[in-house]
């Protein structure tokens, strides 16, 4: 499936709109911008789960390859909830630890990271076409 | 098919605009370079996805009316079985 002027058009446009509409609601504290990170991280991976099932149910991927991603997304939603409750407790009144915000949002994007490599290696992702079409 | 292409580039653009907060969270230079890494392969991920993987996204929420409380409570599972009710209505 290759993209044409007028999906790279729409693109374009997509992103600019996007961008606008991030400046209008930009979160203005810390707590508010960690929110939204975690509430952005859900709806991502919940994509990304969608795409995995959806190849699954499709037989593009055997038993062993969705294991395995039932395994990262076993970590991924544990590491999830360990932030989301640590901002849950910043939103109470309680000052988060930065180590631990650290060290949870950067497992979190390794994860998600291993599933792009994943993803890659099952094919269900050509990275050398990403710029293709356009 | 047009229409989920366009959610998916909406969510692609979300995540870029959202990686830089998350690093931004990151205080230790190590730590966010690392986090910054991560962000850009997570972006090409859907950048990916949007080029070659064309899911049915019925459902999908805009993440800002989601509370904090039902982040990260729906499994692989529980995503697969929703797609198949999908595909049988």
């Amino acid at each position: 499936m290759k993209f044409g002027i007028k999906t790279g058009t729409i693109f374009i446009l997509t992103l600019l709109l996007a961008a606008c509409g991030t400046i209008q609601t930009a979160p203005t504290t810390p707590l508010e911008k960690a929110k939204q990170a975690v509430q952005t991280a859900d709806a991502v991976w919940y994509t990304a789960q969608r795409a995995f099932a959806t190849a699954y149910l499709d037989g593009k991927l055997t038993e062993n390859d969705w294991g395995k991603f039932r395994s990262i997304d076993a970590q991924v939603l544990h590491a999830g909830r360990l932030l989301r409750d640590a901002v849950r407790a910043w939103e109470a009144g309680i000052d988060p630890s930065p180590d631990r915000m650290n060290k949870l949002t950067a497992e979190l994007l390794s994860l998600f990271s291993e599933a792009y490599q994943f993803a890659a290696q099952l094919g269900l992702i050509v990275p050398n076409e990403l710029q293709g079409g356009q | 098919m047009q229409n989920i292409l366009q959610i998916l580039q909406l969510m692609t653009a979300v995540a870029a605009t959202a990686a830089p907060v998350a690093t931004a969270l990151i205080q230790k230079d190590e730590d966010r370079r690392k986090a910054e890494q991560a962000a850009a392969v997570f972006i090409g991920a859907m950048t990916g996805l949007q080029k070659t993987i064309v899911p049915v996204l019925e459902g999908l929420r805009d993440p800002s009316t989601i509370t904090l409380s039902e982040l990260f409570t729906r499994d692989a599972d529980a995503v697969l079985e929703q797609i198949k009710r999908e595909r049988e209505q």
